[in-house]
């Protein structure tokens, strides 16, 4: 992995500088970011030829350290998801660097609000602006080195995403990755991700249930079944009650079908955390609301759509009026992530 | 793209969306076959929430499970063959 250096130089009396160097860890592009407008001062896979005018800023990475938004009329989204701040700088005076004292290695520079637009050649600064420097880590490796140099005042230097092997491992970058394309994606088909758990009686049960998570698959559901997805080194009561508690799990969905799953009901319906989550399905004959609540189980659906709600009649037979369990565990889980894209 | 393909994008990046899940499909990738037992001690992990975590990268598509009856080590897991792509995508640009 390689190095960072981020600091100021010690030795310039009357000019600081700012040197960043990595190697053989990524190829960062390197974004001046001001209170006014971003200015890509190196990105070897995204020249400002084509980028002119057309950053999209969507949040920061670091909300403590770059609170303001921007918006720009035209759109390449540069997710700011994969950039990590290197350095804030407090500019004192109006700076104008010139191509002499910038080493741009090729690489494009633009004019920065309103002071000189003279093509690539110039940066310029108002005073008392605060510009960020910004470093996307996830890049392939190499070298490169940059200096950018004006009379400015480095006034803090951000080593968080410096670590003591170098600048990011390569788990972190990717992960920040991940969720750069996942929103791309969820904007895409205007559905946040959503996880499901499917519960239900073992054979016929289990037969539907697999069925039923390759119709959510296609979905873009993950739809777990303990049975199948869970491994055996693990006892299943544990494996299952770790699972249904983690925030992550958007619905539980339980087919009232046998004395197993009744009592898996009760269980869960006595653990608030799971209860909320849950999406009980039962015979439309022994819905509580359309029969007559004289078992115990029926009795406590009753006083589970009283407390949760979400206890759902399905059909028992082809000539039903009620919907079958597939389609109403689809209809919801969709449903469900196009409701969070919304929030 | 078309929707039928983001949506199998959609889920599979999902699986990925965690810490500790990435750091066992990581550890999985680096070693395909990898017992539960010793991937649970490879990442140090605690066991229930590994089985949870292992559970979601199957269900998402990224992993496979294969049972075998040797010793105590009962499940190994492989990367499928969607699950490399993303990770090629991941770490290649």
């Amino acid at each position: 992995m390689g190095k960072l250096l981020a600091s100021a130089d010690p030795d310039s009396r009357h000019r600081r500088s700012v040197d960043l160097q990595a190697s053989s860890t990524s190829q960062a592009a390197i974004l001046l970011l001001t209170a006014d407008q971003p200015l890509l001062i190196s990105s070897p896979e995204l020249p400002l030829a084509k980028a002119r005018g057309v950053f999209r800023i969507t949040h920061y990475w670091n909300e403590s350290l770059c609170p303001h938004r921007f918006r720009y009329s035209d759109a390449i989204p540069l997710h700011l998801e994969r950039w990590s701040v290197l350095a804030q700088l407090t500019v004192k005076g109006p700076q104008i660097v010139r191509p002499g004292s910038v080493n741009l290695g090729g690489w494009l520079a633009r004019g920065f609000l309103g002071v000189n637009h003279a093509g690539a050649s110039s940066v310029s600064a108002r005073d008392g602006r605060v510009a960020f420097i910004l470093a996307d880590w996830t890049r392939r490796p190499t070298m490169f080195w940059q200096t950018i140099k004006w009379d400015s005042r480095v006034n803090n230097v951000v080593r968080d995403e410096v670590s003591e092997r170098g600048l990011m491992s390569m788990s972190e970058a990717s992960l920040r990755r991940i969720r750069a394309t996942l929103r791309e994606l969820e904007h895409r088909v205007r559905r946040h991700r959503v996880t499901v758990v499917l519960m239900g009686s073992n054979r016929q049960g289990l037969l539907q249930r697999r069925r039923l998570r390759d119709a959510l698959s296609r979905e873009g559901v993950i739809a777990l079944i303990p049975e199948d997805d869970f491994p055996k080194d693990v006892p299943p009561s544990i494996a299952e009650r770790k699972a249904l508690s983690m925030e992550e799990i958007d619905l539980i969905f339980l087919n009232l079908q046998s004395w197993g799953t009744a009592t898996e009901f009760g269980q869960f319906h006595e653990h608030e955390q799971i209860a909320r989550k849950l999406r009980v399905l039962v015979d439309c004959h022994h819905h509580p609301l359309c029969s007559d609540p004289r078992s115990y189980l029926s009795d406590l659906c009753l006083t589970h759509l009283a407390a949760y709600g979400h206890v759902y009649p399905i059909a028992s037979n082809r000539g039903s009026p009620c919907p079958s369990a597939k389609k109403t565990i689809v209809r919801l889980a969709v449903r469900y992530g196009q409701w969070r894209a919304l929030r | 793209m078309n929707t039928p393909q983001i949506l199998s994008e959609l889920r599979m990046y999902a699986g990925l969306d965690s810490e500790s899940r990435l750091r066992a499909y990581l550890a999985l990738s680096e070693t395909p076959g990898i017992s539960f037992n010793d991937l649970a001690r490879k990442i140090r992990l605690e066991k229930g929430l590994l089985a949870y975590h292992l559970g979601v990268l199957k269900a998402a598509g990224l992993v496979e499970m294969k049972y075998e009856r040797m010793s105590k080590k009962t499940s190994r897991y492989y990367p499928t063959e969607e699950g490399k792509k993303i990770l090629r995508r991941l770490v290649s640009k």
